[in-house]
């Protein structure tokens, strides 16, 4: 008895150390970083200024922030559009098929992403797989220029991420009773009707959790947006990480670190908020 | 007279006709025909797997038909889509929409007819409060009781008036006394609303204490349609009998045939019995005896009270000893093992008088019956 609660006791002393040590002190020190100036002395000036925020919010930072929220947003928006269909036939397949597509689904996390994000590269470069079969179907004269596009960097997200947004539609759409479908129908709306007032809403949590898992690491994925959409910084991650390793502008990048933070924990806010609200009407 | 030929000229608000549905190569449905008349309440009453639901998912369109047809209301709705066809359904467990309130559940398929929004809030307040659920329009589906959830899928349902309300178990999930009072104010609700229903159950209390006519079913086909009565005192068959409550089967021969009876031979007793059926002399058949009809008296009382043994139908009673009495609470079973083989059990009532009146295992026993109170069945193997 004596044994099992100092047992409890080690581990919850651990879990909470190691979070400490390496999550939260972390998280810490980059936000009082966002709030200091740099020198030529030292990467971090102490003190306290909002100017690394005041300097986000200059039109060339601004203007990658945004596009870069722009470019995760259409990520977020193509990822949805294909992956609910699948998802929707994916739960409505009988057992046996149904495993073989989502193992397929699963598949590609067996590989690290980077290489894969690499191998897309083959796919896309002018003497590439694409290019060849369109030259060879005599579809085109000329190799299409696709790397280093923000198309390229689209493509290679949508396909490191669909999964990410398949699975949690597939959870949410696999527990959808289909009666609820069945007694719209039967009150006389049409399967599109039946669609967008029962369906959606009923999957609602399942489409948000998608979207998060899809919109937050868009703005973050810099290696992507390195090896399919060359020097030109697209991502809010890219940013973060030039600030610290190429530029050595550390406070400012603690910033727009912070920045990215605070928007996932107002989408994480919203999130929790839906899935209440619908919780509390199913229990 | 002139009723039922009015009745009969009356088109069937529902027909099928020689419908079939397959599952995986499985017959849900063989070869159904059905009409169900304006304004009735019928009840299609049956085992799981028996079909009974299936006959509700086609007519509501949920599933096609491999074979035959429907119509409503003397259109051909075979290939419609349940939208398009004017019935509606109270699912078993009510399907509520979870992310709507009680108010939007109801008005959901007058919004899908695009009926103005202050009709609609005016109609919804009636429905409700037809279901007794007056003031629950902002409360969620989900923390409704049982009994209110299962109000506000009939509202939903009726609220759109259609030709024909389908339930599927709507009471299964009610706990014995609710789905008492649910059942009656089922019946008052059909009554005066005057919309056709047809329920679905496989609990023959609930069948006979609700409907018009039932439909007994079993296997993917229909054995017997009929009023409550005639389903229960006159069973087509065996299967008919058993499913509708407790029966006493006693096989037995034909020996000879009189007007509309027949004299048989069964158990060492040789007796007519009424019959419409024509059967053969030396045909073997099945006599049924329903338990509540049957009488049972000591052989010692008989023997001490002459006036008892006129009135006891001596002619047509069979001996044996009880084995064993079941209480039931208003009534007890008593089981009796005849001396010619075989077991019956015949319900009794408590002596109101004596209390203490009551069978013992062991006691040497006559069973009799009303002459005309049993169903002489041909032989099933």
């Amino acid at each position: 008895m004596k044994n099992d609660g100092f047992f409890k006791l080690a581990v919850i002393v651990g879990v909470i150390s190691w979070m400490a040590i390496f999550a939260f002190v972390p998280n810490i020190l980059v936000f009082l970083a966002s709030f200091s100036s740099t020198s030529t002395q030292n990467f971090i000036e102490p003190g306290f200024s909002l100017k690394n925020y005041a300097r986000l919010m200059d039109t060339t930072h601004l203007d990658i922030l945004l596009s870069s929220l722009r470019l995760s947003g259409l990520v977020t928006v193509i990822c949805l559009v294909t992956a609910y269909p699948f998802a929707a036939i994916l739960a409505r397949t009988r057992k046996p098929l149904r495993s073989t597509l989502l193992l397929l689904v699963v598949i590609p996390f067996w590989t690290n992403s980077l290489v894969r994000t690499y191998a897309m590269t083959a796919m896309l470069n002018s003497s590439g797989i694409v290019n060849n079969v369109l030259l060879t179907l005599g579809i085109i004269d000329t190799p299409l220029a696709m790397m280093y596009t923000p198309g390229a960097v689209v493509l290679g997200l949508v396909y490191t991420l669909l999964p990410f947004m398949i699975l949690p539609l597939y959870a949410a759409l696999e527990r959808l009773d289909r009666r609820y479908l069945e007694a719209a129908r039967d009150l006389g709306a049409s399967p599109w009707r039946a669609f967008w007032k029962v369906v959606v809403p009923l999957t609602m949590p399942g489409i948000v959790s998608g979207c998060m898992l899809v919109f937050l690491p868009g703005i973050g994925m810099f290696y992507v947006s390195d090896v399919l959409g060359g020097a030109k910084a697209m991502l809010l991650g890219n940013f973060i990480r030039d600030q610290f390793l190429t530029t050595r502008d550390w406070p400012l990048g603690a910033a727009a670190s912070v920045t990215l933070t605070v928007l996932m924990g107002v989408m994480l806010l919203l999130y929790w908020q839906s899935a209440a609200r619908l919780g509390s009407k199913e229990a | 007279m002139t009723e039922s030929v009015v009745q009969s000229q009356a088109l069937p608000v529902v027909q099928l006709r020689n419908v079939a549905k397959v599952y995986d190569g499985q017959h849900a449905l063989k070869d159904v025909s059905l009409d169900v008349q304006r304004g009735e309440f019928l009840t299609i009453l049956g085992p799981s797997g028996c079909g009974k639901t299936t006959i509700l998912r086609l007519v509501a369109g949920f599933e096609g038909a491999t074979s035959g047809s429907i119509s409503l209301d003397g259109r051909d709705v075979t290939d419609l889509p349940p939208e398009r066809r004017n019935v509606n359904t109270v699912f078993q467990s009510y399907a509520l929409f979870p992310h709507m309130n009680v108010f939007d559940n109801v008005a959901f398929g007058l919004r899908m007819k695009g009926r103005p929004a202050a009709e609609i809030a005016v109609e919804v307040r009636e429905t409700l409060r037809l279901v007794q659920l007056e003031g629950f329009d902002t409360r969620t589906v989900g923390k409704l009781s049982g009994g209110q959830q299962q109000r506000v899928a009939i509202a939903r349902a009726i609220i759109n008036r259609p030709l024909v309300l389908l339930l599927d178990e709507p009471l299964s999930a009610l706990d014995y006394r609710l789905r008492k009072q649910m059942q009656l104010d089922l019946k008052h609700l059909q009554r005066k609303l005057g919309i056709t229903f047809v329920l679905v159950t496989h609990d023959q209390e609930e069948a006979f204490s609700m409907s018009d006519r039932v439909v007994v079913m079993n296997n993917g086909h229909i054995e017997q349609i009929g009023t409550p009565v005639s389903v229960y005192e006159e069973p087509r068959n065996l299967y008919v009998a058993r499913f509708v409550g407790e029966i006493n089967i006693i096989d037995a021969e034909v020996v000879e045939l009189g007007e509309n009876r027949a004299r048989v031979r069964a158990q060492g007793l040789d007796v007519f019995m009424r019959t419409s059926h024509a059967f053969q002399p030396g045909e073997k058949v099945h006599i049924l005896l329903r338990p509540e009809d049957l009488r049972v008296e000591t052989l010692k009382d008989l023997a001490e009270d002459p006036e008892l043994e006129d009135v006891f139908a001596r002619d047509r009673s069979l001996v044996g000893t009880v084995e064993e009495t079941i209480y039931k609470g208003a009534t007890y079973d008593v089981v009796v093992r005849l001396d010619a083989g075989g077991i019956v059990t015949a319900t009794e009532f408590f002596n109101e008088d004596d209390e203490t009146v009551y069978f013992r295992a062991g006691d040497r026993v006559a069973v009799s019956w009303v002459e005309g109170w049993e169903v002489v069945l041909p032989y099933e193997k």
